[in-house]
């Protein structure tokens, strides 16, 4: 899973969302280092509905357009679940190596 | 309609039709929603900004990136390759591999010219290797980087690796044509060559995130195959007092053995069109390059090999083309979501 699809499917996670939602929300959750184009975003959501991670939730008018809100399906929350442990053992494992980590003695 | 909002409906159009028709309202009023200052706190600029506003390049490459990967079959992950857009991509994704090793074969005639310069140092008949010879070797090295870096599946290194690859060729064939070693026309040929180290460059995006991984074994393993019939080709030149073989003749030779390999087995389906895209541009570059060696005497033998290396390129497209064609009708243009 590549590091845009996860933040969507994290921002997603909180509830249901529409496309500038979940710029914002990516934008948050990377705090600010990941700043996600419309164009990207889109080529993420197409995949992650065609693999079928999101789908539809409703529809709303604002400013009279239509504004599109997805969520999480089953499959997606599993797939978040799974990524999400895969990274927090990376991360483990690089906080115990840094924990015995100690500095190579410099010659005398 | 506002003329942000066209010009963004302008950009859009690059993406497939199918791929518009579901997002591009979406993707309108979110792009709306990140472009507009908020008209309360400031009327006069938000009315300048619908008005003058046009997308960033940020966004407008955003959407240039989205519609080459939708053609080259990133939008198919439930089709699994079936649709045509998908087997455009894997296509295109072989002639990045396959023009890529070609690239680096040549590679392996630099190792053997040092192995023999080595063996036989202090003769007077093997003056030692100078300058730009090593500045061609190095960017011999660079296409083997890269094209193990594509193997291997290193997105950050490929693009520039494949670049400054480029770069050094074109450095060593214009300073061949600045010296007068190589005159127009004869320089027409190496130029041509030159314009295959664009082949790969214009395939990388195919390697996409969602693009399947290349397996890696089989690709590392043909790399030094190929360096070793490359060499082996070059010795040919050594054999006899005319050459009879150029770098665009070893290039050739090599496509075309891989060609007679596939048309041997016929495994793979999207095959067909990456060797016929291959066949087609080293025939162009054979074809300028015999063009100008027309000019000289005493390259008959060169020039009886350049006009074998066409026909049978030309026999390679004859062959490819219809099973290329009967492989893409088989394929929807897209798998329905």
């Amino acid at each position: 899973m590549t590091e845009q699809a996860f933040l969507v499917l994290t921002a997603l996670a909180e509830g249901p969302c529409h496309g500038y939602g979940i710029l914002g929300e990516v934008g948050e959750l990377s705090e600010g280092r990941v700043r996600l184009k419309v164009g990207t975003l889109y080529g993420v959501l197409d995949r992650l509905v065609g693999e079928g991670l999101v789908e539809h939730d409703r529809e709303e008018v604002a400013n009279g357009r239509l504004r599109r809100y997805y969520r999480l399906t089953g499959a997606g929350r599993d797939a978040l679940a799974e990524q999400a442990r895969h990274q927090e053992a990376t991360a483990r494992a690089a906080q115990d190596r840094l924990r015995a980590w100690r500095p190579a003695a410099g010659p005398a | 309609m506002t003329g942000l909002e066209e010009r963004y409906r302008r950009l859009l159009r690059l993406l497939p039709a199918a791929y518009r028709a579901r997002w591009a309202e979406e993707m309108v009023d979110t792009f709306l929603l990140t472009a507009m200052p908020a008209a309360e706190a400031d009327p006069d600029r938000a009315q300048f900004v619908a008005d003058f506003g046009r997308p960033s390049l940020a966004e407008a490459w955003s959407v240039l990136t989205l519609a080459v990967r939708l053609r080259l079959g990133a939008g198919d992950p439930a089709g699994q390759g079936a649709s045509r857009a998908a087997a455009y991509g894997a296509a295109v994704r072989l002639v990045g591999l396959i023009s890529l090793l070609l690239l680096a074969a040549p590679t392996g005639i630099s190792v053997a010219t040092l192995v023999i310069f080595s063996r036989h140092q202090g003769q007077l008949e093997y003056a030692a290797p100078g300058p730009w010879w090593w500045l061609s070797t190095v960017a011999g090295l660079l296409w083997v980087g890269a094209y193990v870096a594509v193997v291997g599946g290193s997105r950050r290194t490929r693009t520039p690796l494949a670049m400054l690859a480029l770069a050094l060729s074109t450095v060593a064939v214009g300073r061949l044509i600045l010296a007068g070693w190589s005159t127009w026309p004869a320089a027409a040929g190496d130029v041509a060559y030159l314009l295959l180290g664009l082949v790969p460059l214009a395939a990388l995006p195919a390697f996409h995130p969602d693009a399947p991984p290349v397996r890696p074994g089989p690709w590392l393993a043909a790399l030094p195959v190929a360096m070793s019939a490359a060499a082996a080709l070059a010795l040919l030149n050594a054999a006899g007092i005319d050459p009879l073989l150029d770098l665009p003749g070893i290039h050739d030779l090599l496509l075309l053995a891989i060609t007679a390999g596939y048309l041997g087995t016929r495994r793979h389906a999207h095959w067909p069109l990456a060797l016929a895209i291959l066949a087609a541009t080293a025939l162009a570059v054979r074809l300028v390059s015999l063009l100008s060696y027309a000019r000289y005497t005493g390259l008959h033998l060169l020039l009886a090999a350049g006009i074998t290396e066409a026909a049978l390129l030309f026999g390679a497209l004859l062959a490819l083309v219809p099973l290329a064609r009967r492989d893409l009708a088989a394929r929807p243009v897209t798998t329905p979501p």
